[in-house]
C-alpha cells in the first residue's frame, strides 16, 4: 500500500513537470514580432517603409518640433513664447541646457527615422517587382536625407557658402543597428550625402506616389538644400524644375493649402487624421499655435511686429492670423495650424516660386520666369497688386511672410548671415540680438548622447 | 517532559497508585466568554479511549483514578488533568494566544516563530483592525522593519511603492511578491491611464488574519527568482472548530485634507502679478489690459475665488462587515460579506468595494483532508484624474482667484486661464470597475504519518472596465470632437498549481527533521481592449454606442509563464540547533531559452542559546536566539520578450506600418541578489521585554538594465544584465509590557536603516522620464535616485536675480553655466513605528505613530505655483517675500514676468520630506461579559479611531504632505524605481475619524 502511494506521488509530481515543461515555451510575442518575420514578404517592408513615415510624422519631428524648434530659435521677434514649457521657453530666450527636451527628443527620433530606413533598405531584395523596389528605395532615401539635412541645420554651425565646412556635422548614419560609438562628421560630408541620397531618389522615384515621396518632392528638397548653400545656380534649376514639370499649382486662396489634405499646391505632407496625429494636448503643431475654444493651448502668441509686416489688404493678414478665443483669449494667434487632425504641410509650391526668384535674381537671370513675375504671382495670391521693380529686400519680406511659422526663419537668417533677434514687452520693447552663426542658436548635442558616446563632441557654450 | 516528571513525583509522594474504574462527568468553559464549549476532545493519555463535549460543553468518559484526561481544542490551550478522586472535573479551556501570536507563514508552510532562522516579519489580524483603509498596505506602514511604504498620494484606492530592504533593482521592478493563501496574485497596476489602481484593494483588510513579509534569501529563496524583493505573505481569516461565532463590525468616519497649502488672496495676486508684467517692460496701461483679459471684473473686491477650497472637501467613509466562522473537528468554515464606501477629500473621488469571501475545510478521512477559499469582490473607483492632466482638479490652484468658478448661467465658468476642471464633475465621467476572484483549492493528503501531499490550485481573476467621457464642455473633448467616450477592459487571468511533499520527523525527541520537495507552474494571461467614439448627441448619452463615429480601437494580449522546482530542508538537535537549506530551481519564459533557467539556493544556522543550561541559569533571560542565513534570489520583472529584436505596429495616416522596437539580446538572464542577515532574538524578565535585531547585507548583480545605448543605433536602450546595487541595513524591533496586571501598558517600537547604493552601471546615468520635469536619477556611487541637478544660492541683493552655484562654489545667475551636483536624496535615512497600547479592564487606548526621516522630495510644480510670479498662475503665499528693492534679503527672487528668474529646476523646490505622525489613535472599550449575559450578545465593543491626526513635517517643508509619489511618475518599472518623492499637484493624505461598532454573536 506504501508503495502504490509512493508510485501515486511520483507520477503526479512527473505529470505536473513535464505538462509545464511543455507551457513554458509557449508565449509568443503579439502585438510586434520578430526581424525575420517582418521582412518575410514584400508588404512587410511595405509595412516598414509606411513604419517611417509614421515615425517621422510625430511630434518631435516633423509633427511639431522639426519647423517649430527652428521658429522659436530664429523667430523669436516674430512671436512671444506664452507657456510654462522650459525647453521652449528657452529655445526662444537662446538659454538652452544641454538635456533640453526638444533637443534629446528630436534627436533620437530622427536617428529612430534614420535606422528603421536603413533597416529596410537592407532588406530591400524581398521586394520582387523591379519598379516597387525602386519606389521604396527611393522613398527610404528621401527620409534619410531629410532627417540628415535637418540634424545638421538645427544641430551644427550653419552652411557658409564660402568656407571649407569641416566644421563639426551630425553622425552620419548609413547602416542598420550600429551600435558603435560613432563620431560626428563634417558638415561638408552631411551634406554631401544628403543632396546623393536625394539625387538618388530623384531618379528612382515616381511623379505621383499616394500622398507619399515623390521626384518631384525630392527635386523641391534639393533645391532647399542647395538655396542653404548658396548654390543659386542649383536651386534655380531644381525649383524650376519642380514648377514647369510638376502638376502643381497654388492655392486659389492663402488658406487653401492649411486647411485642404493633399491640395494641389502641396509637394510633400505629413498625413494627419483624427486618430493618427501628432498630438491634440501637449503636443504637435496645433497644440501651441491654436488658440481656439477647446483646440490648442495658444502658447505662441504673435508679436504686433510681425503683423506690422503686412498691408491691411493683404490676405495672409486677414485669414491666417485671428484673435484667440481660446486657452489665452485675445491674444494674436497664427491660423496656419489650427487643426490638429489635418496634414501638416512640410514643402509646397510657393517655396518653389520664392526659391526661383531670389536665385534668379542673384544670378541676374529669368529662367522658367523674370522675379518681379514670381513675386507678383505670390502677391496677387494673398490679393495684393502687383510690384513694378522688385529688389532682393522684396523678395526676401515676400518669403518671410509667405513663409513664417513654417520653420524656415532660422535656417534663412543664418544663410542670410543676418542677426536673429528676441523682442520682449510691448511698450517698452526689449531687444536682444544674437549673431547668426551664435553658437545659442545652435541646439546641443543631447546630454545623454554625450553621456553613452564617448567620441561625440558637444557644441560650443554647452 | 517537565511535566511528567513532575507528575511521576507527585504520585510517588502521594502514594496514590491505585487504579480504579470511574466515570468522570463535566464541562468545558471558554475562559473568554464563560459559556461551555462544544466539539472540544477529552481523551485520556496515551489512549485511544475519549470523546467531544456536546453543544453545552459537558461530557462524560470512564477512567481510572491514575488517568489523565486530555482537553484539546484548537485556538485553546491543552489541559491535562490528573482524575484521582475526582468525579467530577470542570475544566475552563484559556484561548491559545501564545500560539497564534507565533506561529509564522513562511514559503508553504507554517513554523513555530522559536524555530525561524530567516528574517520574517508579521502583523496579525488584531494590530490592524479598526483601520478605515481600502487596502492593506496602509495598515502595514510604519508597523513591520525593513518595510517602507510609501502611499503616492491621498486619493482613495491608491497605490503603493513598497520596498523591502530597499530597492534591489534599477529597470525591473522593486514590489515585493504577493501571496494570498499560497496564490500569487496580480499586484501591480493593469490600467490604462497613468493613474494607477491599486489591485490590492479588491481585498478587503478586514478579512485578513495575519501578513508576513519574507525579508531576507533564507526566507525567500524557496520563492527564488521571485524574492528579491521580498514576499509578502498574506493568510485570510479561516474557520476554527468550536461555537459558531457570528460578527457585524460597522465603522464610519469623515476626512479632511492633512493639510491646505494657502495661495495669493485677490489683492496679493493683483499686486505681485502687476510688479511681475511691469518688471518685464509692461506699460501700467498693458497690465491693466492683460488683467482685463483675464478677468473683466479683477477690481471687484468680491471676486475671489480660493480655488483650493474648491477642491478640498470633507470625505466619508463607511464600512460593514459581517461574518460567521466556526465549525468542529471536521470541517470548519469562515463566511464573510463586506461593504466599504470611502468618499476622498478631492472633489469627485471615491471608491466602493463589495466583497464576499468563503473559506472551507474539511477532513474526508484520517488521511485525507480538502480545503479552498473562493472571494469575489466588486470594486468601484470614481477616478481623480492624473496629477499631470489638466483635469486634476487639484491643478485648479492654478486659477488666478480673479476669476470665477461658475458663470451667471450656473455652469462652470470655462473663460479661465487653464481648463476649470470643475467642469469634470458635471460634465465628464471616469469610472474603474473591477471584478475580482480568488480562489483556491487545496488537497492534503498524509501519505504515511509525517509524509503529507500537497496539491493547490488557485486562480486569480481579474476583469477591469475603464469608462470615461467627456462632455462638449470639457478639456477631454478633444479636437472639439462634441463629446469623447472610451471604454476600455482589462483581463488578467494568473494561473498557479502548487504540489508539494513534506515530510517531518522527530527521532528521540532529539532530533527534529523537516523537509520539503516542491513543483510550481505559474501562468499569467493579460488582454485588454479599448474603443474610442466621439460625436454624441448630447451629453446625456454617455456609451459609445450613441457614438456617431468610433474613431478608435484596439486590443492587445500578451502571457508569461514560471516554471520552479523547489526544496528545503531543516533539522533540529536538542531543541537548540537549527540547521536550514533550501533552493529553487526556476524557469522564466521571459529569457532567451539557453538563459532561461536559473538556480537560488540559501542556508542559514540558528541556535537557540536560551536552552543552553548555562544561560538558563540566567533568570532575566527567557530567550535568546542568534540566526544567521546567506542565500541568492532572482528577479524577472521585466518585460514579457525584451530577448528578441521586435518590430512592432505604428500608424501614418490611414495606413498601419511596422518599426524595429527592442533591440535583441540573447544573453539575457536573471538578476541575481545574494542576502546575508544575522539576526538577535531576546526575550526578558519572563518576555516582559523582547527585542529583535536584524543585520543585512544585500548586492544585487547582474542587473536587468536598460542600458543606454547611443540613440544613433535607432535604440535608446537594450536590456543587459549589467550593473550592481547593494543594500545594507540595521534593523531593530523592541517590544515591551511596561505595566501588565488590571492596567496595562505595553510599547512596541521599530525602527529601520537602510543605505542603497548604486555600486556599478559601466558609468551611465540612468535618468528616466521627462527630463524638463524630473531631477531624479541612478549613478554609480549613489542612492538610487539621487535628485541631481543645479543648487540653488538664493537671490542677489542688489538686482533680486536668482542665483546658482557654480563648479568653484562662486554664485552665478546663469542657469546655463550653474554647476549641476546632487542636491537631493529621496531614500530616507531611517523610518519606524512606535505604538503605546494602555488597557485598563475594558477599556484600550493605542497610539501609534509612525515615522520617515531624512528623505527629500522635490515639488516639480514648484516653477508654476511658488515662481515669484513668473506666469498667471496664481502662487504661494511665500511668494510675496520677493526682492523687490536693492539691499532686500530674502529667497525668492525678483518678479518679471515670463523670465524664468530662479523657477528652473533647482534645489529651490527640493524639501525636506521627514515627517512624524501620528497615524493612528484608537480608543476602543468592550463591554463586560455580565453586562452581556441576558442578551443574546457575545461581546460588544465600541471603538473611536483618529487616523493621520497630526503630522510633524521638517521646517522648510512647503507643499501639502510630504508623503507621495506623483503617479504619472510610475508608468514603468525603471521610473517608478528611480523617480521617487515628487509631487505635482498630488492630493495629500487624509486625516480620518471613524467610530465603530463590533458585535458578536
Amino acid at each position: 500500500m506504501k508503495k502504490i502511494n509512493f508510485y501515486i506521488v511520483i507520477l503526479t509530481l512527473l505529470f505536473v513537470f513535464t505538462k509545464c515543461n511543455y507551457k513554458l515555451d509557449e508565449p509568443v510575442p503579439q502585438q510586434s514580432f520578430t526581424v525575420d518575420i517582418a521582412f518575410n514578404t514584400p508588404e512587410g517592408a511595405q509595412n516598414a517603409i509606411i513604419g517611417v513615415y509614421g515615425i517621422i510624422a510625430g511630434s518631435t519631428l516633423y509633427g511639431e518640433s522639426i519647423q517649430m524648434a527652428s521658429d522659436l530659435m530664429g523667430a523669436s521677434d516674430d512671436f512671444n513664447w506664452r507657456g510654462t514649457f522650459f525647453a521652449q521657453r528657452d529655445l526662444r530666450n537662446k538659454n538652452m541646457v544641454s538635456d533640453n527636451g526638444i533637443a534629446t527628443n528630436t534627436w533620437i527620433t530622427a536617428y529612430r527615422a534614420i535606422n528603421a530606413s536603413n533597416s529596410v533598405l537592407e532588406k530591400l531584395d524581398v521586394i520582387t517587382n523591379p519598379t516597387d523596389k525602386n519606389t521604396a528605395r527611393g522613398e527610404l532615401l528621401f527620409l534619410r536625407a531629410l532627417c540628415h539635412f535637418d540634424l545638421v541645420r538645427l544641430y551644427a554651425q550653419p552652411w557658409d557658402a564660402a568656407g571649407t565646412n569641416t566644421g563639426l556635422g551630425v553622425p552620419l548614419m548609413l547602416v542598420a543597428n550600429n551600435f558603435n560609438k560613432v563620431s560626428r562628421n563634417s558638415i561638408a560630408e552631411v551634406y554631401a550625402q544628403v543632396i546623393q541620397d536625394l539625387q538618388n531618389a530623384e531618379s528612382l522615384l515616381p511623379a505621383t506616389n499616394n500622398n507619399r515621396a515623390t521626384s518631384f518632392a525630392a527635386k523641391a528638397l534639393l533645391a532647399r538644400v542647395y538655396l542653404q548653400q548658396g548654390n543659386y545656380t542649383q536651386a534655380l534649376a531644381k525649383a524650376n524644375d519642380v514648377i514647369s514639370n510638376g502638376s502643381y499649382t497654388l492655392g486659389s486662396t492663402v488658406n487653401a493649402v492649411f486647411d485642404g489634405n493633399n491640395t494641389p499646391e502641396a509637394i510633400f505632407e505629413i498625413q494627419q487624421t483624427s486618430v493618427n496625429n501628432a498630438g491634440q494636448t501637449n503636443s504637435g503643431l496645433a497644440t501651441f499655435y491654436s488658440n481656439q475654444n477647446g483646440i490648442g493651448r495658444g502658447d505662441i502668441e504673435i508679436r504686433a511686429e510681425h503683423l506690422a509686416l503686412y498691408t491691411m489688404a493683404d490676405a495672409r493678414l486677414t485669414e491666417l492670423f485671428y484673435v484667440g478665443t481660446g486657452n489665452k483669449p485675445g491674444e494674436q494667434a497664427c491660423g496656419k495650424w489650427k487643426s490638429p487632425v489635418k496634414n501638416y504641410n512640410i514643402i509646397r509650391l510657393a517655396e518653389m516660386y520664392l526659391i526661383r526668384a531670389e536665385a534668379n535674381f542673384r544670378n541676374s537671370t529669368s529662367t522658367g520666369a523674370t522675379p518681379l513675375a514670381d513675386i507678383n504671382r505670390i502677391r496677387n495670391r494673398a490679393g495684393l497688386t502687383n510690384l513694378a521693380t522688385v529688389t532682393l529686400n522684396n523678395i526676401l519680406l515676400e518669403r518671410r511672410v509667405e513663409l513664417c511659422f513654417e520653420g524656415h526663419r532660422l535656417h534663412d537668417l543664418k544663410r542670410l548671415k543676418q542677426n536673429i533677434v528676441i523682442l520682449n514687452g510691448t511698450t517698452t520693447v526689449i531687444t536682444t540680438t544674437f549673431p547668426y552663426n551664435s553658437p545659442k542658436a545652435v541646439l546641443p548635442i543631447p546630454l545623454r548622447e554625450i553621456n553613452v558616446n564617448s567620441n561625440l563632441v558637444q557644441n560650443p557654450g554647452y | 517532559m517537565l511535566k511528567k516528571i513532575y507528575l511521576t513525583l507527585f504520585l510517588v509522594c502521594f502514594g496514590i497508585g491505585i487504579s480504579l474504574a470511574q466515570s468522570i462527568t463535566g464541562k468545558v468553559l471558554d475562559n473568554d466568554i464563560k459559556t461551555g464549549m462544544p466539539g472540544v476532545s477529552v481523551f485520556i493519555k496515551g489512549t485511544t479511549q475519549g470523546t467531544t463535549t456536546d453543544v453545552e460543553g459537558n461530557y462524560s468518559l470512564a477512567s481510572q483514578s491514575n488517568s489523565v484526561l486530555v482537553f484539546q481544542s484548537v485556538g485553546y490551550t491543552s489541559q491535562e488533568v490528573l482524575v484521582g478522586t475526582q468525579s467530577i472535573i470542570n475544566i475552563t479551556l484559556l484561548s491559545d494566544v501564545k500560539n497564534l501570536t507565533e506561529a509564522v507563514v513562511i514559503g508553504y508552510a507554517t513554523v513555530d516563530s522559536r524555530d525561524v532562522t530567516g528574517a520574517v516579519v508579521g502583523v496579525k489580524a488584531d494590530e490592524i483592525k479598526d483601520v478605515p483603509a481600502q487596502s492593506f498596505e496602509s495598515i502595514l506602514q510604519g508597523r513591520v522593519t525593513g518595510v517602507q511604504i510609501t502611499s503616492g498620494s491621498g486619493k482613495v484606492g491608491q497605490g503603493f511603492n513598497i520596498r523591502v530592504r530597499g530597492s534591489s533593482s534599477l529597470t525591473g521592478g522593486n514590489q515585493p511578491l504577493y501571496v494570498v493563501d499560497g496564490i500569487l496574485i496580480t499586484s501591480s497596476s493593469v490600467n490604462s491611464n497613468d493613474e494607477g489602481i491599486n489591485p490590492t484593494a479588491d481585498i478587503n483588510p478586514n478579512d485578513i488574519e495575519s501578513i508576513d513579509v519574507l525579508k531576507d534569501a533564507a526566507a525567500a529563496a524557496i520563492y527564488g527568482s521571485r524574492g528579491s524583493n521580498g514576499v509578502i505573505l498574506i493568510t485570510t481569516k479561516k474557520g476554527k472548530a468550536g461555537k459558531s461565532t457570528f460578527n457585524v463590525n460597522f465603522s464610519s468616519g469623515i476626512s479632511e485634507a492633512t493639510r491646505r497649502r494657502g495661495f495669493l488672496n485677490r489683492s496679493q495676486y493683483v499686486e505681485l502679478l502687476g510688479e511681475s508684467l511691469r518688471n518685464a517692460g509692461l506699460s501700467q496701461v498693458d497690465v491693466e489690459n492683460r488683467l482685463n483679459v483675464l478677468s473683466p471684473t479683477w477690481r471687484d473686491p468680491d471676486v475671489d475665488t480660493n480655488w483650493e477650497n474648491l477642491v478640498f472637501r470633507s470625505g466619508k467613509f463607511k464600512q460593514l462587515d459581517v461574518s460567521t466562522s466556526g465549525g468542529n473537528e471536521k470541517t470548519t468554515y469562515y463566511l464573510g460579506g463586506s461593504y466599504n464606501d470611502s468618499e476622498g477629500i478631492i472633489i469627485g473621488n471615491r471608491f466602493q468595494r463589495l466583497s464576499a469571501r468563503l473559506s472551507l475545510e474539511t477532513k474526508v478521512n484520517d488521511k485525507f483532508k480538502m480545503g479552498g477559499s473562493l472571494m469575489l469582490a466588486r470594486s468601484k473607483n470614481f477616478r481623480a484624474a492624473a496629477d499631470n492632466g489638466f483635469n486634476n482638479q487639484l491643478q485648479l490652484v492654478a486659477m488666478p482667484n480673479i476669476q470665477t468658478p461658475y458663470g451667471a448661467d450656473g455652469k462652470t465658468n470655462l473663460g479661465t486661464l487653464y481648463y476649470n476642471a470643475l467642469t469634470e464633475l458635471t460634465d465628464a465621467k471616469n469610472t474603474a470597475v473591477t471584478l475580482r476572484n480568488l480562489t483556491n483549492i487545496y488537497g492534503v493528503y498524509t501519505i504515511i504519518p509525517g509524509l503529507t501531499l500537497r496539491s493547490e490550485a488557485g486562480l486569480d481573476l481579474m476583469y477591469l472596465v475603464e469608462e470615461t467621457y467627456n462632455g462638449r464642455r470639457t478639456a477631454g473633448n478633444i479636437g472639439a470632437a462634441q463629446g469623447l467616450g472610451t471604454y476600455n477592459t482589462t483581463l488578467v487571468t494568473n494561473y498557479t498549481l502548487t504540489n508539494t511533499l513534506s515530510y517531518t520527523k522527530n527521532i528521540n525527541k532529539m532530533h527534529q527533521i523537516d523537509a520539503l520537495l516542491g513543483t510550481s507552474y505559474q501562468q499569467s494571461d493579460f488582454e485588454s481592449s479599448g474603443v474610442e467614439g466621439r460625436v454624441f448627441a448630447s451629453d446625456d448619452f454617455k456609451t459609445i454606442a450613441s457614438a456617431a463615429t468610433i474613431t478608435a480601437g484596439s486590443s492587445f494580449k500578451t502571457n508569461f509563464n514560471f516554471l520552479s522546482y523547489f526544496a528545503r530542508g531543516s533539522y533540529k538537535f536538542n531543541d537548540r540547533y537549527l540547521v536550514s537549506i533550501s533552493a529553487r530551481l526556476d524557469g522564466s519564459s521571459r529569457f532567451a531559452p539557453k538563459t532561461r533557467y536559473g538556480f537560488y539556493p540559501a542556508a542559514s544556522l540558528g541556535w537557540v542559546a536560551s536552552e543552553e543550561t548555562f544561560i538558563k541559569s540566567i533568570k532575566q533571560i527567557s530567550f535568546l536566539k542568534l540566526r544567521v542565513g546567506y542565500g541568492a534570489t532572482g528577479n524577472a520583472e521585466i518585460g514579457n520578450f525584451d530577448y528578441l529584436g521586435l518590430y512592432g505596429t505604428n500608424a501614418y495616416g490611414s495606413s498601419s506600418g511596422t518599426l524595429p522596437t527592442n533591440a535583441p539580446n540573447a544573453n539575457l538572464k536573471w538578476e541575481t541578489t545574494y542576502q546575508f542577515d544575522s539576526g538577535l532574538e531576546v526575550s526578558l524578565f519572563d518576555d516582559r521585554l523582547s527585542l529583535t535585531l536584524d543585520f543585512y547585507q544585500k548586492n544585487t548583480r547582474d542587473l536587468l538594465l536598460n542600458v543606454q545605448t547611443p540613440s544613433t543605433s535607432g535604440f535608446t536602450i537594450q536590456t543587459q544584465n549589467l550593473g550592481r546595487i547593494s543594500n545594507r541595513g540595521i534593523e531593530i524591533d523592541i517590544k515591551s509590557k511596561n505595566l501588565v496586571g488590571e492596567f496595562k501598558w505595553n510599547t512596541s517600537f521599530n525602527i529601520s536603516f537602510n543605505r542603497n547604493r548604486v555600486d556599478f552601471t559601466n558609468g551611465q546615468i540612468i535618468a528616466p522620464g521627462n527630463r524638463n520635469r524630473v531631477i531624479n536619477e541612478a549613478r554609480e556611487g549613489e542612492a538610487i535616485g539621487i535628485m541631481y541637478g543645479v543648487k540653488y544660492a538664493g537671490v542677489n541683493p542688489a538686482n533680486g536675480d536668482a542665483l546658482y552655484y557654480a563648479q568653484d562654489g562662486s554664485k552665478t545667475n546663469n542657469y546655463t553655466s550653474a554647476f549641476r551636483q546632487q542636491i537631493g536624496n529621496p531614500n530616507p535615512n531611517f523610518i519606524g513605528g512606535l505604538t503605546n497600547s494602555f488597557s485598563y479592564k475594558g477599556l484600550e487606548l493605542t497610539i501609534f505613530a509612525q515615522f520617515v526621516q531624512g528623505n527629500n522630495v522635490y515639488n516639480m510644480a514648484g516653477s508654476f505655483m511658488s515662481s515669484n510670479g513668473d506666469d498667471y498662475d496664481n502662487q504661494t503665499v511665500d511668494q510675496l517675500s520677493r526682492w523687490r528693492n536693492p539691499g532686500d534679503i530674502t529667497n525668492v527672487p525678483r518678479a518679471k514676468f515670463g523670465d524664468a528668474n530662479g523657477t528652473r529646476m533647482s534645489s529651490r523646490y527640493v524639501y525636506d520630506g521627514s515627517y512624524l505622525r501620528l497615524k493612528t489613535v484608537t480608543l476602543a472599550y468592550t463591554f463586560p461579559k455580565s453586562w452581556l449575559e441576558k442578551s443574546k450578545l457575545s461581546s460588544v465593543r465600541l471603538y473611536l479611531m483618529g487616523q493621520n491626526l497630526l503630522t510633524r513635517v521638517a521646517s522648510g517643508f512647503q507643499g501639502w504632505d510630504p508623503e507621495l509619489s506623483a503617479g504619472f511618475t510610475q508608468t514603468s518599472n525603471q521610473s517608478s524605481n528611480i523617480i521617487m518623492g515628487n509631487d505635482f499637484y498630488t492630493p495629500p493624505q487624509a486625516r480620518t475619524i471613524t467610530a465603530g461598532i463590533n458585535i458578536g454573536f
